[in-house]
């Protein structure tokens, strides 16, 4: 591609997803999530492969599908209450509309089919995009929303944990693996957000991490698939010893980071008298770990046979910089010491 | 004689819809699309409109080239299929009979007040809604429209990328 | 703590530092003294009970003898799998002994904890150190279900316990345990407030384990190499048990009803396991099964709730510890030689190894409570006390301890004595390793017939 057309694409991908931060009127707000979602378009086909085309065509369609209902919901909004502004919704249909809209966009459980294709037909980079910085402009929006009704949000976060967890059990490609684990952690962050936004904005920023980490450790090793996994120690050695301990991160064991939003979700939950539905996120989150437990067998905890010159990459320097990825592991691995200052630092 | 031109619109486009609903080649269907448009604005100026009609009619006149274009270029039929040939006309005649059973369960006598176009309340008010905007527009919408041309260049963008596509042998 | 936490985290870079020469031998004296120097907190002066009080972390005399018998273990684990890693490379050797120490610095914190989450939160960090020894050392291709089976049966159970805390401090505002005790007591009449019990508890119970809920420990202890066996059986198991002590006082007016299914499940388990034990042919299964006997007359002894229950179940679990982890050093040295677990293959070596039958008959007769041993004292505590409770639980009881005796010398017989078979003609002799390794665990187990006091517990 280009590199000016690249350029150009990726401020507009800055653009967009900028601009619905900045807005409070839902006509801007609805303009950057289209700028955000053109954009992106191009850097999906880059590769020419109709898998790719596929891929791209399925997001455009529910992307303009969600965004198209999302302009339906504040056009609605404006008739009914004559208010364009995001955070005045004050009418039940209109914000329930646009919340279903919302979980379209960045692919809550019952709305969440899109993901896995679409994610499985691009390459690992450009999946990375779609599954951190896309969700972002989604998110404020649906932070800023006030919800109506609180068991819809629920009810979404609720059957996100739990899909998200049985979709991922049957799969065998990492992409899809990592599209339900992306469903499974948008909905711990659905669950809360009615009643502790800064809490949905921390889960978040560390489900980025880890999930940053996460594709930048299966693009090193360059593989897509569990079994080419299997090799991965060959390549590079001590990532892949540190790979496992980030997958279980991911999957919410105790010392990691990956603990410390399921702690904060759940505590807030048992604080809103949800016992019972704090006690089956948490055990939908086992659902996960098994998936994530069997990438790291794959990865790391079993040695598979490899023939002798295939043992010997980790001589050659990496083609990548390592450094972003250093960064990530460490944060995605030991946070959890800092829970105070994080949750201090992320209070909305 | 108002309600008579405003029913030949709303039957146009009807029609037209159906026209593109019934999914002939692209060609035929981004002419179906034209006609639509057309038919929508003049529906939209039946209702007092002018201004948004105005503007409507441009957009879709610069969108509509786009589209004549690129469904030319990209999916140039050998054997284009046109609304007389058998599957589509056989789905345009289906859909017609949607249209007139659904109509049918509609139509009571009171409804046939509400074809006509009753602009008389809006012609006493100081100011008329699409005026209202222009004048907004003019004031405050400014870094708006550079957003949306921006957004429009954007797209052209996009098109293009995607079109370069079709040499390299993305679509199968 | 620190005295002890701070050159256990030091021990890491002494692992990765030294040469390779020393590298066993500098681990082993580093985690030897770290052990000698956990025995201070013995000595608990305190009235409160409470010593060596730090903002986040105490030992009491229910804490104290875990903790150093956490200390000691670390020792012996590395003692244990020298021979075994001498085969690998340099590095990893490295990393297993650091996966070793990570495993006792995150036990140390656990059992140390003045809170209750962060008590939770040990417990579970145990199980990566542990999933990572069971899954990645382990040697056959088995082990990765054996881990699954580890991690998901305790993660079942651990995360309502995590939702039943976070209950419990909205009720209480507080999960200290210095404070806990001196709460209100809580008002519990409703069905969920039965559902928080079974909460608080279950998790404690999958990891004692309990009968019905023990399928993991069995095949996590086979496919483990030595160190994850000796540790799991010593040290993991009794986290389960420590935490329901621990728990126990906030469930006061419940248990007296809801903990009989749980008692009645435990006795029967100590009989049901019992009888595996009698018709097992591999070693180490039959080890395991044993513990999982043991297990349930502890969480019988902590179920009653009375002194006497509570300071044999912290008995037994001390003697317990040491006598299985020496069982399974045991069952090592004879895999290490002749390459099986399974009895029928391995038998006779009294023939070949004289001195390690010694050492089998020591463990065995540990095992099976012989008088003067520290198993005694808590078995009997444990069986009197429930015979207070009710005269029925001497059947289960008494058969529990007759099977225990006749399974311990099953194995016994089954890998000591006979004729030594054919197909074992080059055996190694037994390295003094071996002999200091056992002696290591069973010179506590004899010296703690002198003093039990210091294992006995709040009843001290």
């Amino acid at each position: 591609m280009n590199p000016y057309v690249l350029a150009t694409l990726l401020f507009s991908l800055g653009l967009g997803t900028t601009l619905t931060f900045a807005s409070s009127h839902w006509l801007l707000a609805w303009m950057g999530l289209e700028i955000n979602t053109l954009a992106i378009i191009p850097l999906m086909a880059q590769h020419n492969h109709p898998r790719a085309i596929e891929a791209t065509t399925k997001y455009f369609l529910t992307q303009a599908t969600a965004a198209a209902m999302l302009l339906f919901a504040s056009l609605t909004n404006a008739w009914l209450t004559g208010q364009w502004d995001i955070q005045l919704m004050s009418h039940p249909l209109p914000t329930t509309l646009a919340s279903l809209a919302l979980a379209l966009k960045i692919g809550l459980a019952p709305l969440h089919t899109w993901l896995p294709e679409v994610l499985q037909g691009l390459d690992l980079p450009t999946g990375l995009i779609l599954s951190t910085w896309q969700k972002l402009a989604p998110l404020t929006l649906l932070l800023q929303l006030q919800p109506m009704n609180s068991s819809l949000l629920i009810i979404l976060g609720l059957t996100s944990t739990l899909i998200g967890g049985w979709g991922g059990l049957n799969q065998t490609q990492l992409r899809k693996i990592l599209a339900y684990s992306s469903t499974a952690h948008l909905g711990w962050m659905v669950l809360v957000l009615q009643f502790a936004p800064s809490l949905t904005f921390l889960t978040l920023i560390i489900y980025l991490t880890m999930t940053f980490s996460t594709f930048l450790t299966f693009n090193l090793n360059n593989s897509t698939t569990i079994n080419t996994l299997a090799t991965s120690w060959a390549k590079a050695p001590v990532i892949s010893s540190l790979a496992p301990l980030m997958l279980l991160s991911l999957g919410g064991l105790p010392p990691l980071t990956g603990f410390m939003p399921k702690w904060l979700i759940l505590q807030e939950l048992t604080k809103q008298d949800l016992a019972p539905a704090a006690t089956l996120a948490a055990l939908s989150a086992l659902l996960s770990l098994y998936f994530y437990l069997r990438l790291s067998y794959a990865m790391a905890l079993t040695m598979a046979p490899n023939n002798l010159t295939g043992t010997l990459p980790w001589r050659l320097l990496p083609s990548q910089h390592s450094l972003p990825l250093a960064i990530s592991m460490t944060a995605s691995l030991s946070l959890l010491p800092l829970t105070p200052a994080l949750t201090a630092l992320f209070t909305l | 004689m108002m309600t008579y031109v405003s029913c030949f619109f709303l039957g146009g486009f009807i029609l037209s819809m159906i026209a593109v609903a019934c999914n002939p080649s692209p060609f035929y269907g981004s002419f179906g699309l034209v006609a639509v448009a057309g038919f929508g604005c003049a529906v939209v100026v039946g209702s007092g409109g002018t201004f948004l009609a105005l503007i409507l009619v441009m957009i879709y006149v610069g969108a509509m080239l786009v589209v004549f274009v690129y469904s030319a270029a990209l999916a140039a039929d050998r054997y284009p299929e046109s609304w007389g040939s058998g599957g589509v006309a056989g789905q345009a005649v289906g859909y017609l009979l949607g249209v007139m059973v659904a109509s049918g369960f509609f139509w009571k006598e009171e409804y046939g007040v509400l074809w006509g176009f009753g602009g008389s309340v809006e012609e006493l008010a100081p100011q008329r809604g699409d005026i209202g905007g222009v004048s907004w527009m003019y004031s405050l919408g400014g870094p708006l429209l550079v957003i949306s041309a921006g957004a429009l260049l954007l797209t052209l963008f996009v098109v293009f990328e995607v079109t370069r596509l079709l040499h390299r042998g993305a679509f199968r | 703590m620190l005295m002890v936490l701070t050159p256990t985290l030091m021990l890491v870079p002494t692992i990765w530092a030294t040469p390779a020469k020393w590298l066993w031998p500098s681990a082993l004296l580093h985690s030897l003294l770290i052990a000698l120097a956990s025995f201070t907190w013995f000595k608990n002066t305190a009235e409160t009970g409470w010593a060596f009080l730090t903002p986040h972390m105490a030992t009491d005399p229910l804490s104290s003898p875990l903790l150093v018998l956490t200390c000691w273990l670390l020792p012996l684990m590395i003692l244990a799998s020298q021979n075994h890693l001498s085969s690998e490379p340099l590095n990893r050797q490295r990393m297993y002994i650091t996966l070793l120490t990570s495993l006792q610095i995150f036990l140390i914190m656990a059992f140390g904890a003045t809170e209750m989450i962060m008590f939770y939160v040990m417990f579970e960090a145990t199980l990566i150190p542990t999933l990572f020894l069971i899954t990645r050392w382990g040697n056959q291709a088995e082990r990765l279900n054996a881990g699954t089976y580890f991690l998901f049966y305790t993660l079942a159970g651990s995360l309502p316990l995590l939702v039943a805390l976070l209950i419990l401090q909205n009720n209480t505002g507080t999960l200290s345990l210095l404070t806990l005790p001196f709460s209100n007591p809580l008002l519990l009449l409703t069905c969920s407030d039965k559902m928080w019990w079974a909460g608080c508890l279950l998790a404690f119970l999958v990891k004692m384990p309990l009968y019905g809920v023990h399928l993991w420990l069995p095949k996590a202890h086979v496919e483990a190499p030595i160190a994850g066996s000796m540790i799991l059986a010593a040290v993991l198991l009794k986290l389960g048990g420590y935490g329901m002590m621990r728990m126990l006082i906030m469930l006061e007016s419940l248990t007296n009803e809801l903990s009989y299914p749980f008692i009645i499940f435990a006795l029967w388990g100590v009989i049901m396991t019992g009888s595996i034990c009698l018709r097992q042919t591999d070693l180490k299964s039959l080890i395991a099964y044993s513990s999982v006997s043991h297990m349930g007359l502890v969480v019988g002894g902590i179920l009653i709730q009375t002194p006497w229950g509570f300071t044999g179940a912290l008995i037994l679990m001390i003697a317990h510890g040491l006598t299985s982890s020496a069982l399974f050093c045991l069952a090592n040295t004879n895999y290490e030689r002749t390459h099986t677990r399974t009895m029928v293959l391995a038998r006779g070596l009294q023939m070949a190894l004289p001195l390690m039958t010694a050492w089998w008959f020591i463990a065995a007769l540990a095992n099976l409570a012989l008088p003067p041993l520290p198993n005694l004292m808590g078995e009997l505590m444990i069986i009197s006390s429930l015979l207070n409770w009710s005269w029925w639980t001497l059947a289960l009881t008494g058969a529990g301890t007759l099977i225990t005796a006749a399974y311990s010398l099953y194995m016994f017989i089954m890998t000591q004595r006979g004729p030594l078979p054919m197909h074992m003609i080059t055996l190694d002799p037994s390295h003094s390793r071996e002999h200091l390794l056992i002696a290591l665990h069973l010179l506590p187990l004899i010296l703690l017939i002198l003093k039990p006091e210091l294992v006995w517990g709040w009843a001290a």
